[in-house]
């Protein structure tokens, strides 16, 4: 598997902290962090990353309108998104890959195994 | 007379009776009554004596409650003819009191109004007893002839009837009393309660249950309570059941039911019912419904249900980065640590893993309660589920040297498939956590008619009779468990009802100490008809 690069959007600081370790020591990952959806959406503007792995619930501009904010810019309308998200509830599931994202992955992640989940979600071998 | 000297007088062997039936009729210090009155005169007239008297013979003194031709109102028992009368129920006549040993100085006799003559009868009170007398006094010597002592006897048996009447007076007014106690009772409690009669129609209504259900007594009068007030259930679906008519069928209490009260005005009060028979002469012959306003505890149980799902949410973002940081530290990635580190880090990691474990069942039992989860359903492979379970329990079974067993036929259910196999993993760990080493787990499947039953059978110590309902209650746990699989959540059993329950199915426990436990699941086979 080469290199990947990837924004990972979460609100929660230790959680970015866990998510760079993850996939940077367990999977060998570029990882680009940013705290909220706005800020997301420039860095990956300007990173050009191959992924981009975004928290469902935060406050502001939460998940889903980032994922409208991405697909409204010209850089990052085709990177493809995967989203975190707590949420087990079918409805919910539904109602989130409607947003036209790559998959989703659980909340709270396992940060031995998540670049495996998100591999398998975007198709990467 | 010298003082502290008292002229000796006959006591009955009943006198502590008798006085205490003559006080019971209420008539002691009592003013004069017609009734009384009118058969002193008739004896006065139709015998032509100068004095009557109607005299009620107290422990101490005697005390007229009608009298005719004397001016006193009573007299020292010690100084009364009556005194002797009431020692039996013959007629007592003194012809001449002056020829009489025993009655020659009495004060009636010695002073005004100077008596020479007593004819008297005993009165019967309550219980019998002689409390008094009717008689007749002259101031002349005289004896009664027998159509004289006939009279008397028939004017005395009159009075008597009198003293009946009195005595059944005041069990009325005693009646009454209890009554209005009752009644006190009835109206400040804060609880509805209604009574109905063995029709389940309503007759009474206290004032609490007409403030709750804005019917008035007369107005619930003579209606079925459960279809007036209860006929729909709190989703508006109409009520099949009737506790009422259950109770007035098997004379059994129903308590704790939750319902819904639809008030006159339609506005739906949730409450909790009671409803305990009346029995008399081994019949229902109607019920008594106490119903609690429930509101305030429903909004309490649901404040405290909204804090501890949102503690538990808060919980869960912290615990996500713990657990996390100790996983990268525990596996090496960010390095190797000294022995006793890692030991240390092990430690944390496996708290935190309950801690998060705790926080999930806690979310997940929160949405089960508040019906936030929905099954997916599918025509499940059972048998297969049964397989997956033991075999993700197997290396925790292996640890402690316990052996799973299954048995089961092929079996297709309309299920949740990801939610029966949480049910048998939860059932499953419990039997191997309770189970002594050497021991076997056995689970066994079958189809009996619509249900699929499915039994995960122990050889652990067994649950108390008490306890096989209340495990199923949240962080109810029956012992320590052994060390095995780790100290449990105490909610699996809850969660595992829940979802039994979304099933459409049952869940319980059987057990005889010693001899293990055996929980039994059954769910329906087909998708139930909507």
């Amino acid at each position: 598997m080469s290199a990947r690069r990837v924004v990972v959007i979460d609100d929660d600081d230790d959680i970015r902290a866990v998510a760079r370790l993850a996939l940077e020591r367990v999977a060998g990952w570029e990882v680009h962090l940013a705290a909220s959806g706005p800020e997301g959406v420039d860095l990956a503007a300007r990173v050009r990353p191959d992924a981009i792995l975004l928290d469902v619930m935060m406050p502001g501009v939460d998940g889903p309108a980032t994922v409208e904010l991405l697909r409204a810019r010209a850089e990052t309308a085709a990177v493809p998104v995967v989203l975190l998200t707590a949420s087990t509830t079918a409805d919910d599931r539904r109602r989130l890959e409607s947003l036209g994202v790559a998959g989703l992955v659980p909340k709270p992640f396992d940060p031995l195994t998540v670049h495996r989940d998100v591999a398998a979600v975007l198709g990467w071998t | 007379m010298s003082v502290g000297w008292e002229r000796p007088f006959p006591v009955p062997t009943d006198d502590d009776a008798r006085v205490a039936a003559l006080h019971a009729l209420g008539l002691l210090g009592t003013a004069p009554e017609g009734r009384f009155d009118r058969i002193a005169r008739s004896a006065r007239t139709a015998l032509q004596t100068e004095i009557a008297l109607v005299s009620l013979v107290d422990r101490h003194a005697q005390e007229f409650k009608a009298c005719f031709g004397i001016e006193a109102h009573g007299t020292a028992r010690s100084e009364s003819f009556c005194a002797y009368t009431i020692m039996g129920d013959d007629l007592f006549e003194v012809p001449d009191t002056c020829a009489d040993p025993i009655f020659r100085d009495y004060a009636l006799v010695t002073g005004p109004p100077h008596v020479r003559s007593y004819a008297g009868v005993a009165l019967h009170g309550p219980g019998g007893h002689r409390v008094g007398t009717l008689c007749v006094l002259d101031t002349r010597p005289r004896r009664l002839d027998d159509r004289q002592r006939e009279l008397l006897h028939d004017l005395a048996e009159w009075a008597s009837t009198e003293l009946g009447l009195a005595d059944l007076r005041t069990a009325a007014g005693e009646l009454e009393a209890v009554r209005s106690r009752l009644d006190k009772v009835l109206r400040s409690v804060a609880e509805g309660i209604c009574v109905v009669d063995g029709e389940g129609l309503v007759r009474m209504a206290n004032p609490a249950a007409e403030q709750l259900t804005e019917w008035s007594t007369e107005e619930l009068a003579g209606r079925p309570l459960v279809a007036t007030l209860m006929g729909q259930l709190a989703d508006g679906q109409p009520r099949v059941d009737d506790p009422v008519k259950a109770t007035l069928t098997d004379g059994a209490t129903r308590t704790g039911i939750e319902t819904s009260v639809w008030t006159r005005t339609g506005r739906q009060v949730p409450v909790a019912c009671s409803v305990a028979a009346m029995v008399e002469g081994g019949a229902v012959t109607g019920a008594v419904v106490t119903i609690d306003d429930i509101t305030r505890r429903q909004e309490l149980d649901r404040r405290k249900d909204e804090f501890v799902s949102s503690v538990s949410h808060e919980l869960r973002t912290p615990l996500t980065s713990i657990r996390g940081s100790l996983r990268l530290v525990e596996a090496g990635v960010l390095g190797e640590l000294p022995a006793e580190a890692a030991e240390a880090v092990a430690i944390a990691s496996r708290n935190a893993e309950r801690l998060v474990d705790l926080v999930n069942d806690i979310l997940d039992l929160e949405r089960m309660r508040t019906g936030r989860v929905e099954l997916v359903r599918s025509d499940t492979d059972v048998a297969g589920l049964v397989t997956a379970a033991a075999a993700a329990l197997g290396p925790v079974a292996e640890a402690g040297g316990i052996r799973v067993q299954v048995s089961c036929p092929p079996i297709r259910a309309w299920v949740d498939p990801g939610r029966m196999h949480q049910v048998l993993v939860n059932l499953l760990s419990n039997a191997i956590k309770y189970s002594p080493e050497g021991s076997t787990v056995t689970v066994t499947g079958e189809v009996a008619g619509d249900w699929a039953r499915l039994t995960v059978r122990d050889q652990g110590r067994g649950i108390p009779a008490d306890r096989l309902e209340r495990i199923f209650e949240r962080f109810e746990q029956v012992e320590a468990a052994d060390s095995r699989g780790g100290r449990g959540t105490g909610l699996g059993l809850a969660i595992t009802r829940h979802v039994v329950d979304a099933h459409g199915g049952r869940i319980w426990a059987d057990s005889r100490p010693g001899e293990g436990s055996a929980f039994t699941v059954v769910v329906p086979v087909e998708p139930s008809q909507p």
